[in-house]
């Protein structure tokens, strides 16, 4: 403890507005790296799974595997910090809601779907064209595929919105009423 | 963070202590550029950070920050 109170000593004071611009842009850079892995990791995947059809056998390596527990444990951490802290979303109108806003949750749910559909359509036509070549590109399919795989994401991240609400206002509950 | 509105009380308040947007700062433990912006009406700083630079200028949270209409 000595050595934290030294090392706050030496650094002095925080300015509270470069403070929380430094978390602003640290925000926009978690976002931009989460993103860019999540293209990375499907595009991988993608490719593994296209090359199994050549190779009879799906090979994921083992970096693609760690970054994916990496990014997975990131999310969750974060997630759970969240709701420790009893915080549902920033905005005022959907935090305060004392019942959980499906209208809300199952449009950026949907949106995420979207997201999905897109993503699986791209890296899935990437990898086919890269390993298959551009003639063994199958868009509908891999458009079905995609919105298949779009409808499970949007199902399953509205429910993990859902238990991130009905956690998060169990929190709220309990800060409010002093039984940290 | 911008309240758009330039805060003239509180540099007429800190004029009026002969403290520089720098003393000022290093009194309230925030950088100048903080000090400056809560000026120009750029920044809504915390109540933590009102009450400090009140305290320091010898001013109430009224008398600086409170505005009309």
């Amino acid at each position: 403890m000595k050595l934290i109170d030294g090392w706050k000593r030496y650094f002095g004071e925080k300015d509270e507005r470069e403070y929380a611009e430094m978390n602003r842009i640290y925000k926009t850079g978690f976002l931009m790296l989460t993103g860019s892995l999540c293209v990375y990791l499907y595009y991988s995947l993608m490719l593994a799974q296209v090359r199994s059809v050549v190779t009879d056998a799906m090979v994921i390596d083992g970096s693609t595997l760690f970054i994916l527990a990496l990014l997975l444990i990131t999310c969750l951490v974060c997630t759970v910090i969240q709701v420790r802290k009893g915080i549902v979303d920033e905005h005022v109108r959907f935090s305060d809601a004392d019942v959980f806003p499906s209208g809300y949750f199952g449009l950026v749910s949907s949106l995420m779907g979207v997201a999905v559909v897109i993503l699986f359509m791209l890296c899935r036509g990437v990898a086919e064209a890269q390993v298959l070549g551009m003639d063994q590109v199958h868009w509908l399919v891999n458009l079905a595929m995609g919105v298949g795989t779009g409808i499970f994401t949007s199902f399953l991240a509205y429910l993990v919105f859902y238990c991130i609400f009905r956690a998060a206002k169990s929190r709220q509950k309990k800060m409010t009423d002093g039984q940290r | 963070m911008d309240t758009g509105k330039k805060n003239m009380h509180l540099k007429v308040a800190r004029v009026e202590a002969d403290m520089s947007q720098a003393q000022l700062a290093t009194a309230v433990g925030a950088t100048r550029q903080t000090i400056g912006l809560i000026e120009a009406g750029n920044y809504n700083p915390s109540l933590k950070l009102c009450t400090a630079i009140c305290k320091t200028l010898g001013k109430t949270l009224d008398e600086l920050f409170w505005e009309e209409g």
